[in-house]
């Protein structure tokens, strides 16, 4: 394919893609002309261009299109739903043509006839009478109550004086060589159009429909408007993104990207060689600077706003909604945030499911709404926000929710999960049971969805690129889709380990937590069913994999009792498992680079990676190390993980010492814990607080940590940070001991159970009442002074 | 090298000269058409790479990407060579790799009417891999066929 053509498919898809956005905002504001005036040059340039490479085809169709768009933009024609249907099926065609040149060269041999019809068969019922009987237009025009040849006349006049000013550089291309065109108007305008044809009608799109409108002779009178109408739809930033702006090949940013970490990597050396020297202090500090800039300019080269793939949704909502019949009016926020764009590319299908969905599932019938006594129309809202080092992308319907308790049938009908298991749930737990294979609540299998392959394709998808996907739901209120997406693929953040006597890098978005194995433990540590090993967990049992027995086959493994040993507790797409490692280093951000194939074959690498030390890493794939290893996941088992998770989310404290007594704070509870010196601390009052880039945590000080260490002011403090609610407060601790399960007590005698106190490790203890930390003054007055309920017994 | 190179687009197709890099691995020589070398990488420690095919020699970093590289010793059938090895960055058709040799001798032009093709005595699996040798005052030179050392094609061809 020549570099025209390319250049032209590259263009077209823009134009189309730009003209879907318009479509789908002109069924809000019919009448927005600068709406028309921008879809009408869409068609208009693709046609242009299109007689000007030869592609018949595409000209015809466009053709049409564009007799209609005339007559919508003259205001002829108002823009109402089957106008515009007919108008986005013109789209669908003109896609599926450049498409066809692109896979094949030519335009393919399907005729658009009946396209082509409904097209004009839109434009004929305004079009007779439009001459004689269009009284607002008429009363405009000076020379409207003279007789017809009279009029023809002076618009002849008229829109020749138009043709000969730019006449050099007029793209009269566009001057459509339509069928109808009869009368000698178009006759003057058709003559010089043809022999002038230009490749590059865009340049100037306002002399174009000075042309294009007077074309049509069946536009009548209004023929003396359009050179006004043409200024007002002048567009007036658009050549200048262009100028600035520079298409750059991917592979090319790739590579851009492999050079810019070897750079990084040079220079961690070129620092570590100089550090001595201090006449290279400042050369290698500038180095340092530089490269750091320049990496993070080629990420951004990379990085594309979403609004190009939610700029897409308007559309599959529009056809849903029509097919489904709903009412849906779809909002966007943040379309700014960006991401990079192989990122992008794959979130597209996951996001569209998820529209899918809150418009099959989520969003009623209008009637249903009405009746609810809800509005109508639905919204949809997308909304995407940059979190830390993630971007979170949202799709919130306000439709009927999840029936977590439906959830939970469907999933024992499926034989996704067993009754008893499903009953110990909480109704967030029921609604993640969605993801998994094989569900689906539709009642009746549509053509939009209901197959039951939905929300665990979101997941698998989301997954694979390292992201996280969640929902969440009220019944009668709405859903929410959450997906959390990593900013780049490019640079993950991974844990070193060590086994072997070589490095690997266990992406962290597999890792849930570390088990560290002191050597006395070590003999006891592990149990065995058979040759298979298990550590206990929590009271669960979690399969264990040796990565040194994984990496070297036959070799008898277990536990060193001369060292330290670590389990890195896995969770990949559902299957958990302890991969036990020699030892830890840190963890850094690593740059991935692929293997090749015969690497690849082996199945448990994902890539690989270069160490700020300069030694070579493999990554590990913890999904296909579970797959190879045998660590499935049956459904039974899923939803004991799913079950157990919601356990652990119930049950699992934080245990903490608090100059000297065992207090427990819920681990759901806590945000983070922070080490903070003493003299950051400040007071209200009496009351201490930690001004947290600008916001105040209230801090719960009981136990007079705070005052104990007063003395000296940079002694450290341990602060835990917890959620109550929508607050967040802070507790001071001396020590944060473990993470334990915690169990029920009950009140001898009633068999009541107690509250505020747990089972912790075989010893009673107090569970910290958060919500009893005082508020700050703003905020509402309660004076309640947190003690622990009960102090640790023995 | 550029000595060599410059003789290279000297040379008329009536003389039908091959340049060839020397290359050794325990006491044989073999050689190494320079047109398909990309580039000569001295004192490397592969990283050893688990559960890899037999004839793979590690990974090493090689501007900005991983590659990976075939140990000739490994292929020949030769005990591990726990030193620092050379490296010759070879192009094929599925991208580069690098292949393991003990150490880079010298660039030598040898003459078309020189070489001979594989004695129909060498075992096959050696067959696959060399082609042919040039008869040199010196001995030998074994030459090795660049594409056939490419991991992706000795990788399907030990699992057959």
């Amino acid at each position: 394919m020549d570099e025209l053509t390319r250049e032209f498919l590259i263009e077209s898809q823009e134009g189309l893609d730009r003209m879907e956005r318009c479509l789908t905002d002109l069924e809000e504001r019919p009448g927005d002309t600068a709406l028309l005036g921008e879809i009408f040059r869409s068609v208009h340039t693709i046609k242009g261009t299109t007689g000007f490479l030869g592609f018949k085809r595409l000209e015809k169709l466009a053709h049409a299109g564009e007799n209609l768009l005339g007559l919508l933009r003259d205001g002829k024609l108002s823009a109402s739903t089957p106008v515009i249907t007919a108008l986005l099926q013109l789209l669908d065609g003109l896609r599926n043509i450049l498409k066809t040149i692109e896979a094949d060269g030519n335009e393919g041999e399907s005729e658009d006839g009946a396209l082509i019809a409904r097209l004009d068969e839109l434009r004929t019922p305004v079009e007779q009478p439009a001459a004689v009987e269009e009284p607002a237009t008429v009363e405009k025009l000076a020379v409207a109550e003279k007789p017809r040849p009279a009029s023809t006349r002076a618009r002849r006049s008229a829109t020749a004086k138009i043709a000969e000013q730019p006449a050099s550089r007029m793209p009269v291309a566009a001057a459509p060589a339509s069928p109808l065109d009869v009368d000698q108007t178009a006759e003057v305008l058709a003559s010089p159009a043809a022999p002038t044809e230009s490749p590059a009608p865009e340049r100037a799109p306002e002399p174009v429909q000075a042309l294009a409108g007077p074309a049509r002779p069946q536009d009548g009178p209004s023929t003396t408007e359009v050179p006004a109408d043409a200024t007002k739809l002048r567009t007036p930033a658009a050549g200048t993104a262009a100028e600035s702006t520079l298409r750059v090949d991917v592979a090319l940013l790739n590579r851009m990207m492999n050079l810019v970490g070897e750079l990084v990597l040079t220079r961690n050396q070129v620092l570590q060689a100089t550090a001595a020297d201090p006449n290279m202090t400042l050369l290698s500090r500038r180095l340092d600077m530089v490269t750091a800039d320049l990496r993070e300019s080629v990420m951004k080269a990379r990085m594309q706003p979403v609004s190009n793939i939610f700029s897409k949704m308007p559309r599959i909502v529009r056809d849903l909604s029509q097919s489904l019949h709903r009412r849906v009016s779809v909002q966007m926020e943040g379309q700014e945030t960006e991401l990079d764009k192989s990122l992008l590319e794959a979130i597209k299908d996951p996001l569209t499911h998820a529209v899918r969905n809150a418009l099959d599932h989520g969003i009623e019938p209008p009637e249903v709404r009405q009746a609810m006594g809800k509005d109508p129309e639905g919204r949809l809202t997308l909304r995407a926000v940059q979190e830390g080092s993630h971007v979170l992308v949202e799709v919130a319907d306000d439709g009927a929710g999840i029936d977590a308790a439906k959830i939970r049938d469907k999933a024992v009908e499926r034989g996704l999960i067993t009754p008893e298991r499903a009953a110990g749930l909480a109704e967030r737990e029921l609604l993640q049971l969605i993801f998994l294979p094989g569900f689906s609540t539709a009642e009746k299998v549509t053509n939009v969805s209901g197959r039951g392959v939905g929300m665990d394709v979101v997941r698998t998808n989301v997954e694979k690129i390292g992201g996280k996907v969640e929902v969440d739901s009220r019944a009668g209120k709405g859903t929410t889709l959450r997906l959390r997406i990593p900013l780049t693929l490019a640079i993950v953040p991974a844990l070193i380990v060590r086994s072997l006597n070589q490095s690997f890098a266990l992406p962290q978005a597999a890792l849930s937590e570390l088990v560290h194995i002191p050597p006395e433990q070590a003999a006891t540590a592990i149990e065995w069913i058979e040759n298979a090993p298990l550590y206990r967990l929590r009271g669960r049992l979690l399969p264990l994999v040796f990565l040194e027995g994984l990496l070297t086959p036959g070799r008898d493994c277990k536990l060193a009792a001369n060292r330290d040993n670590f389990i890195a507790v896995l969770d990949a797409d559902g299957r958990r498992f302890g991969l036990v490692v020699d030892s830890l280093a840190d963890p850094e951000e690593i740059v991935v680079k692929p293997l090749s194939a015969i690497l690849k074959d082996i199945g448990i690498y994902s890539g690989a990676t270069v160490l700020g030390s300069g030694d070579l890493a493999l990554i590990l794939d913890p999904g296909s190390i579970a797959m190879k290893t045998g660590v499935t996941m049956t459904s039974d088992e899923a939803q004991a993980s799913v079950a157990d998770d919601a356990a652990a989310a119930r049950l699992d404290y934080l245990l903490v010492d608090a100059a000297g007594r065992h207090a427990a704070v819920p681990l759901s509870d806590v945000l983070r814990i922070e080490q903070v010196p003493l003299s950051r601390i400040e007071y209200i009052g009496s009351r201490p607080i930690l001004n947290f880039e600008g916001q105040l945590l209230p801090i719960e000080d009981s136990s007079g940590i705070l005052s104990a260490n007063s003395g000296d002011p940079n002694a450290p403090v341990i602060v835990v940070v917890c959620r109550d609610g929508d607050r967040h407060v802070g507790i001071a601790v001396s020590h944060v001991l473990d993470v334990a399960a915690g169990a029920n007590l009950f009140e001898a005698g009633t068999g009541i159970e107690t509250d505020g106190v747990t089972l912790l490790k075989d010893r009673v203890t107090g569970v910290v009442d958060l919500d009893g930390v005082q508020s700050l003054p703003a905020a509402r007055k309660q004076t309640e002074e947190w003690k622990p309920v009960a102090e640790a017994v023995v | 090298m550029s000595s060599a190179q410059g003789a290279s687009r000297r040379k008329t197709k009536a003389e039908a000269q091959v340049e060839v890099c020397s290359v050794r691995v325990e006491n044989a020589m073999f050689g190494v058409p320079i047109s398909h070398i990309l580039e000569i990488v001295g004192s490397t420690r592969p990283q050893p790479v688990p559960l890899a095919p037999s004839c793979v020699g590690g990974l090493v970093h090689y501007r900005g990407d991983v590659l990976t590289t075939v140990s000739l010793r490994r292929l020949l059938g030769l005990p591990p060579n726990d030193g620092e090895q050379d490296i010759l960055v070879l192009e094929s058709s599925g991208g580069c790799f690098g292949l393991l040799v003990d150490s880079v001798g010298e660039v030598l032009t040898v003459f078309a009417n020189e070489h001979e093709p594989n004695p129909s005595i060498l075992e096959e699996h050696r067959k696959s891999l060399l082609a042919g040798a040039y008869k040199l005052k010196s001995g030998l030179l074994i030459m090795l066929d660049p594409d056939r050392l490419d991991p992706m094609r000795l990788a399907s061809s030990q699992a057959a």
